[in-house]
């Protein structure tokens, strides 16, 4: 299976440092991890946050994910509902975003698979927008992450069509993993509109406030 | 014909050629909503400020925003329920655009 090949590409050095565990061990992977270039220090010390304004109706291709890949889309009430971010961690992120979006290779659903929308882990190395976030949740919950605190996102991008990312809800605030850009950029400075995100709380998905992002690049 | 009217006919066509014939995704109308706007603003940004400007454009192109809303919905990541949330911020972002890009003109 191409997966396996594709994430133990992508892995092994993370989990050199990492082995299966142990957010402590986090500070080792980020020593080894060329990661360094976005710095945990430079990160805004006032955290901004998407406000969560109530159900959305969830997206099917998701639901039918969901059905194939149960323990990915279970919401663990008992895990911490934001991450907290150290310099490992915060490498840990930049390294596994930079990593998924050399390894796997943009094509949209109708072109790989000819159907219009199809939410997997690109298995065979081949994916599109939510794809390449599906899979830097996998393997950042496997490096210890809390999945709660890593949610799927839909946004509307700067060509104005909707787009899928990963919203990860930390102590510093939302920042945004997105297969268009190895910057892992807090939610308010990727010019996105956010329209909505997997719940922290249950099965489903909320929707996301109407503040719009101030630094919308509409030439981005 | 008068010289408003025939004004105004031009004016109706040449914010009509925003919209590329058989343009259907998102993106393609959402580059002829931006561009029916930015006509738009350019020309009433010579006859008024610029705030006023903003808005009249977005009055004048609410077929290329009706357009691209319509298209947005078909994603299959949005419903119609996210594009009817989400239409305020966008208007507010497409004002913000406007405002910020389009510096002071004569025509």
């Amino acid at each position: 299976m191409r997966f396996a090949g594709l994430k133990q590409r992508i892995t092994v050095s993370a989990r050199r440092g990492l082995g299966r565990c142990a957010l402590a061990g986090l500070a080792l992977a980020a020593l080894a991890a060329p990661a360094a270039a976005q710095s945990y220090a430079a990160l805004p010390s006032v955290p901004s946050a998407a406000v969560v304004a109530g159900d959305a109706r969830p997206i099917s291709a998701w639901v039918t994910f969901c059905q194939g890949y149960a323990a990915e889309c279970a919401v663990d009430r008992s895990e911490p509902a934001s991450i907290a971010l150290t310099p490992g961690i915060w490498n840990t992120i930049v390294s596994v975003n930079r990593r998924v979006n050399k390894a796997v290779r943009a094509m949209t659903d109708m072109d790989h698979l000819n159907v219009p929308d199809r939410w997997d882990m690109a298995e065979d190395g081949i994916g599109d927008c939510e794809d390449f976030q599906l899979l830097k949740r996998h393997m950042l919950a496997e490096a210890g992450l809390p999945r709660r605190a890593m949610r799927m996102t839909v946004v509307i991008d700067e060509k104005g069509e909707g787009h899928a990312v990963l919203t990860l809800i930390t102590d510093r605030g939302d920042f945004i993993l997105d297969n268009k850009t190895s910057t892992v950029l807090p939610w308010r400075q990727t010019g996105y509109a956010f329209i909505k995100r997997e719940s922290q709380d249950a099965i489903g998905w909320v929707s996301l406030g109407r503040t719009p992002s101030p630094t919308m690049t509409a030439n981005r | 014909m008068t010289p408003r009217f025939l004004a105004c006919s031009v004016l109706g066509a040449w914010l009509a050629g925003a919209f590329p014939a058989g343009a259907g995704d998102a993106a393609d109308r959402h580059q002829a909503w931006q561009g029916c706007l930015h006509r738009s603003f350019t020309v009433q940004a010579a006859l008024t400020s610029r705030t006023l400007a903003a808005d009249a454009a977005l009055r004048a192109c609410k077929d290329a925003e009706a357009a691209y809303l319509s298209a947005l919905g078909t994603s299959p990541l949005l419903d119609g329920d996210d594009v009817a949330r989400v239409r305020p911020a966008l208007l507010l972002r497409a004002r913000g655009w406007l405002l910020r890009r389009n510096g002071p003109r004569t025509l």
